[in-house]
């Protein structure tokens, strides 16, 4: 188990390198200049050439990119990631101050994701073809296809607008008033949630139809075994194998999703702060940001990879 | 001689009912069934566009501005006196453009490197995978926001932009594919005949992973739209005034309260297009799975 997991920790740093050159190449090497938005974005209209060159010596923007990405990653690792070029704050610290209203939103959709896919999924698969199986499996579908921007549009219509029962949009920190953090924090969670729970339950149901399928379910049958025990002790700790290793990549796709639903709800978040770094091309926020948020998914990937070598023994010997 | 002449018609037999089986379990689902007519139906509305849509999509009307859905406007029209059918019904252009767009160029690029680190393994093997981690490590929505924005807003750049992200999903099935398929006899057989590695790639292994290919394609084409429409609603993907439907619910935003069916129908018609694609994927794979051949 040491082995694998110290294999798997040495594998995650070298995802994370790989992440920040990929970011660092596109970013420079796609079109677009920030000095010349820099430039432009205030009354340095008139801004002359050895100016512009003397910002970029500044900024470090003069010397060649191997080097520019060698000094990037340095800073990086020792927890500098530069200052944004428009604004001049500090990125690291603008994301530590937004990272935990993203991660906090996350967590939400994330937990009632786990929690409420499977067991509807299980729920689906063990009536199945009854009512209930049927309209889980329609729900689950829609649930996958709703764009998170619309569900936002429609919940806001309906909860706000028309009943009047939550606030429109913002966002207030949990320790400063819970009431109101709550009552924002509710339709952006079930946005978020969406499709957690949808795939999930789409994922379980099948997982657990094709387990229910093997020899060795019917012999749990045969032996007179109940129900409750047939799925609970043979069927699920089978079938949610497959929805562990689902659960990486909802993390994932509930990170980018806060980009969608922080620009709905103007939640200050990394979403935003990463939405409005890109329109105005600052390179360091969007780097650091995309690095951070890189981070955070192979870190949890890397928990769930410890979690699967422990569920199912075979994998650490691939 | 004669004999395998005459049992040629029953050999040809089965093929036909393979494909009629190929029809019937991809219809047989109610669900997957609605799929494949929704598309039917939203291909039509994007080749005769100018002919079904009342009104052309870009028409600016100002003394129609903002209408309440009704008999003269069935959507009602937006800010611009835009009728708001129309600009669905030309959007069903743009979607699928985008959709068959990025599933041609990412479903191509990944297939072939995706049969390269397959097939050759090694080091080779290990840059791709390596590589295609980190890309993963990112979340699409959010890769393809960069590299939109990056390229200048624009079809092409959306549909480069979404491909790059959904590139390494296509990777990653097919080399699983070669991985599984290249120790069989058949491969062995070719190479001992000494056929080329490319023939081998491509006339040996390749048709056996056309089955996931086709499955990921569908499914990957609802996403590539879901991704689109939200580049577009933020600003950074299709620019108006093209008729995208994420822009279009962007724009209904600020007359939630007075007319709530401008963001609402475009929204409606990104599920219907997204959902059907997703039926038809899962049809696709019951009717492609050589497992369940026979059952049903």
């Amino acid at each position: 188990m040491t082995t694998y997991i110290v294999r798997r920790m040495l594998h995650a740093v070298l995802v994370v390198l790989i992440v920040s050159l990929l970011v660092f190449l596109l970013m420079r090497l796609l079109p677009g200049d920030p000095i010349l938005m820099y430039v432009t974005s205030g009354d340095l209209q008139s801004t002359s050439k050895e100016q512009i060159e003397h910002l970029k010596h500044q900024l470090g923007m003069d010397r060649s990119l191997p080097v520019q990405y060698l000094e990037w990653l340095k800073n990086a690792v020792q927890g500098d990631l530069g200052k944004s070029i428009l604004y001049r704050y500090d990125v690291l610290q603008e994301i530590g101050n937004r990272l935990p209203i993203t991660l906090y939103l996350g967590l939400w959709s994330f937990a009632i994701g786990c929690l409420i896919g499977p067991l509807l999924g299980v729920a689906s698969a063990v009536r199945r073809g009854k009512w209930l199986d049927g309209l889980v499996t329609v729900l689950a579908n829609l649930g996958i296809t709703a764009p998170p921007f619309w569900l936002g549009a429609i919940m806001i219509y309906v909860l706000s607008l028309h009943l009047g029962l939550l606030p429109v949009y913002g966002y207030t920190s949990p320790l400063k008033d819970l009431g109101v953090n709550l009552k924002q924090s509710i339709m952006p969670i079930l946005v978020l949630a969406t499709f957690p729970v949808a795939s999930a339950a789409r994922q379980t149901r099948s997982s657990v139809i094709e387990v229910m399928r093997q020899d060795y379910i019917r012999t749990a049958w045969a032996k007179g075994l109940s129900e409750r025990v047939i799925i609970l002790r043979h069927v699920l700790k089978n079938a949610l194998m497959p929805v562990v290793t689902l659960q990486g990549m909802l993390l994932r796709n509930i990170i980018g999703g806060s980009v969608v639903v922080e620009t709905v709800f103007a939640i200050p978040g990394m979403g935003k702060l990463v939405v409005d770094g890109m329109i105005s091309q600052d390179y360091p926020v969007v780097q650091g940001v995309i690095l951070i948020v890189a981070v955070t998914v192979v870190i949890s990937n890397l928990l769930i990879d410890i979690l699967y070598g422990w569920l199912d023994p075979r994998i650490q010997y691939e | 001689m004669n004999e395998e002449v005459q049992s040629m018609p029953e050999e040809a037999l089965p093929r036909v009912n393979e494909f009629r089986r190929f029809i019937r379990v991809l219809c047989s689902r109610r669900l997957v069934a609605f799929g494949v007519v929704a598309i039917i139906a939203i291909l039509f509305a994007a080749t005769f566009s100018p002919l079904i849509a009342p009104y052309d999509p870009d028409a600016q009307n100002l003394d129609d501005v903002l209408q309440q859905p009704g008999s003269k406007h069935l959507l009602g029209t937006d800010s611009l006196g835009r009728d708001t059918l129309s600009r669905i019904i030309f959007g069903t252009r743009i979607t699928l453009l985008v959709g068959v767009g990025t599933v041609i160029i990412a479903a191509s690029l990944g297939t072939v490197i995706g049969l390269i680190a397959g097939y050759f393994g090694g080091w080779i093997f290990t840059i791709i995978m390596r590589c295609t981690d980190g890309i993963m490590a990112v979340p699409p929505l959010l890769l393809a926001l960069v590299i939109a924005a990056l390229l200048g807003t624009g079809v092409k750049g959306v549909m480069i932009a979404v491909s790059f992200a959904l590139l390494p999903g296509y990777i990653r099935l097919i080399c699983g594919q070669v991985l599984s398929v290249k120790e069989n006899e058949y491969v062995m057989a070719a190479r001992s005949m000494g056929v080329s590695k490319i023939g081998i790639m491509f006339h040996h292994i390749l048709p056996n992973c056309l089955s996931p290919l086709i499955v990921q394609m569908t499914m990957m084409m609802g996403l590539a739209i879901l991704i689109e429409a939200s580049l577009s609603f933020l600003g950074l993907g299709i620019k108006p005034p093209s008729a995208a439907w994420g822009s279009m619910v962007y724009d209904g935003y600020k007359y939630l309260v007075m007319l709530p069916v401008l963001s609402i129908a475009p929204g409606l018609a990104i599920m219907l297009v997204v959902f059907a694609l997703n039926m038809i994927g899962d049809g696709l794979r019951d009717a492609l799975d050589p497992r369940l051949r026979g059952t049903l």
